[in-house]
């Protein structure tokens, strides 16, 4: 600790990052290097704890797909389904200061850009990373008006697994063309995996259609993945004024957005259902009764909106879809 | 020759006192340009909401330049982790500046405000800074057409001296 005294912060960050390197677990793959670099916005001690946590693993730590900073607590992983929580320590407990200043590096010292999705809970960075933020609210009506003295963040690691669609794509390819479909699952079971894929494959190859992606969160793009793709992105744009635009302006043939849930959004979806252009969504729901209790996908549902409604269960390392047709 | 040497010499101690009230002009340049740079950064704060790293992108000064602190702030737009780079900047810079120590660390304080807040507390917290340096430069402007003045009569009286008694 004694060497910081002497060298900058940002070579600081980056010294503890090859410390991470040294431990020779990072050593090639796209969920690894996603790692490693959310790694290195990490205080130095978590930085290395979570390194060591990984190196010590036999997978390298290919399966983390989550960091979880509490202030005052300590820090946990989620590693495939199962939370991992590292030994009580000095090291491993974070303090409210050590997250803000975390927070800020994940901003690039640029809270203010970033201001407005911190009121609403998450910071999205580039290359599809969503960190949850969350802390003492000052609110004013139903409305978050600032988030001060961050408690906790949760880094999700994006995961680039491709080949995963073909189940899906059976489902939503019929005779008549692509059909609209809703994805549910509950969280972290891999609804953005899915629609990733399935956006990523409908629009490349000899058969693409033009897929307009509405990355609200920015978590379904990955550059890497979509080089060789006639897809749009819109990223950042509010899920309904996206599918506006995608609808009136892009001439897409598919439009892609995760996680949909709300009154303006059904209202959305049901004005661009109406040009015929079909819809490949997201939400959270455990089962198809449970996404029909909610009043706007019900309303969806009224609507006739969507053909298909697929669920995703996973069974070990795997998943199987459960499909319920309309 | 007893002339021309007088006239040198007065003219050399004269060109001193000039020099010495340039020198001091040069802080109040350099303070001038910083809060023109601490203007452009709250508006691209306040109103553009632009990341940190490109907020200096657009951001033009002669005296800044010179100096190497736009070049410098520049220099980190494609860092990975980007994080304190106005007080990296300003330390490289610091022997080539003429700035009060006041006015520096005003400077220093300004930089470490910036993105490290929501747009409001960061527009306030530079608010109180400009209002700071722009206090130090009035007071600064005040001192300097003083000394200014001072050294000129200086330099004219020492070379007139020195001229008369070399004659």
């Amino acid at each position: 600790m004694s060497s910081s005294a002497t060298i900058s912060p940002a070579e600081y960050f980056l010294r503890a990052a090859n410390i991470n390197l040294s431990h020779g677990i990072f050593s090639e793959g796209l969920t690894e290097e996603r790692l490693e670099k959310v790694i290195r916005y990490l205080p130095r001690e978590k930085a290395e704890a979570v390194a060591s946590f990984c190196a010590a693993r036999p997978d390298g730590g290919k399966d983390v797909t989550e960091i979880r900073l509490r202030a005052g607590a300590p820090l946990s992983l989620t590693v495939g389904m199962k939370n991992v929580i590292l030994p009580q320590s000095a090291v491993s407990v974070s303090t409210e200061r050590e997250l803000g200043e975390t927070l800020g590096r994940l901003c690039e010292d640029s809270v203010h850009t970033y201001g407005e999705t911190i009121k609403e809970g998450y910071v999205t960075l580039s290359g599809g990373y969503r960190i949850g933020v969350c802390g003492s609210a000052r609110s004013e009506g139903e409305r978050v008006k600032g988030v001060y003295l961050i408690s906790s963040l949760c880094i999700r690691i994006p995961h680039a697994i491709t080949g995963v669609c073909n189940e899906l794509l059976r489902e939503i390819k019929t005779g008549e063309g692509l059909v609209s479909a809703l994805i549910y699952s509950p969280p972290g079971e891999g609804k953005t995996t899915l629609l990733r894929d399935a956006a990523r494959r409908l629009s490349s190859g000899a058969d693409a259609v033009r897929v307009c992606i509405i990355d609200t969160r920015g978590e379904i793009y990955l550059p890497e993945l979509f080089s060789d793709c006639i897809a749009d992105v819109m990223c950042g744009y509010p899920r309904a004024k996206g599918m506006e635009i995608a609808a009136r302006t892009m001439s897409a043939q598919l439009i892609v957005c995760d996680e949909i849930g709300t009154a303006d959004e059904a209202d959305a979806i049901i004005s661009v259902s109406n040009t015929g252009i079909p819809l490949l969504a997201s939400a959270h729901g455990s089962s198809f009764d449970d996404i029909m209790r909610r009043p706007p996908l019900k309303k969806l549902a009224d609507a006739g909106v969507f053909r298909k409604y697929i669920g995703i269960r996973r069974n070990g390392g795997g998943y199987a879809l459960s499909v319920d047709a309309i | 020759m007893r002339i021309i040497g007088a006239v040198l010499v007065f003219f050399a101690a004269f060109s001193c006192g000039l020099f010495a009230g340039k020198y001091e002009q040069k802080r109040i340049d350099e303070a001038e340009a910083f809060l023109s740079l601490f203007e452009y950064i709250k508006n691209q704060v306040g109103y553009f909401l632009t990341p940190t790293k490109l907020i200096y992108r657009g951001f033009e000064n002669v005296t800044l330049s010179d100096v190497g602190f736009l070049e410098k702030l520049r220099s980190h737009e494609n860092d990975e982790i980007y994080f304190d780079v106005w007080g990296e900047a300003f330390r490289a810079c610091e022997d080539a500046l003429h700035l009060s120590a006041e006015e520096k660390k005003i400077i220093l304080g300004f930089g470490e405000c910036i993105g490290k807040s929501d747009g409001n507390m960061q527009i306030s917290r530079f608010d109180y800074y400009i209002g700071l340096l722009t206090s130090e430069l009035e007071n600064a402007r005040t001192v300097v057409a003083k000394n200014k003045k001072v050294y000129r009569t200086i330099g004219f009286a020492v070379g007139a001296m020195a001229a008369i008694l070399l004659i």
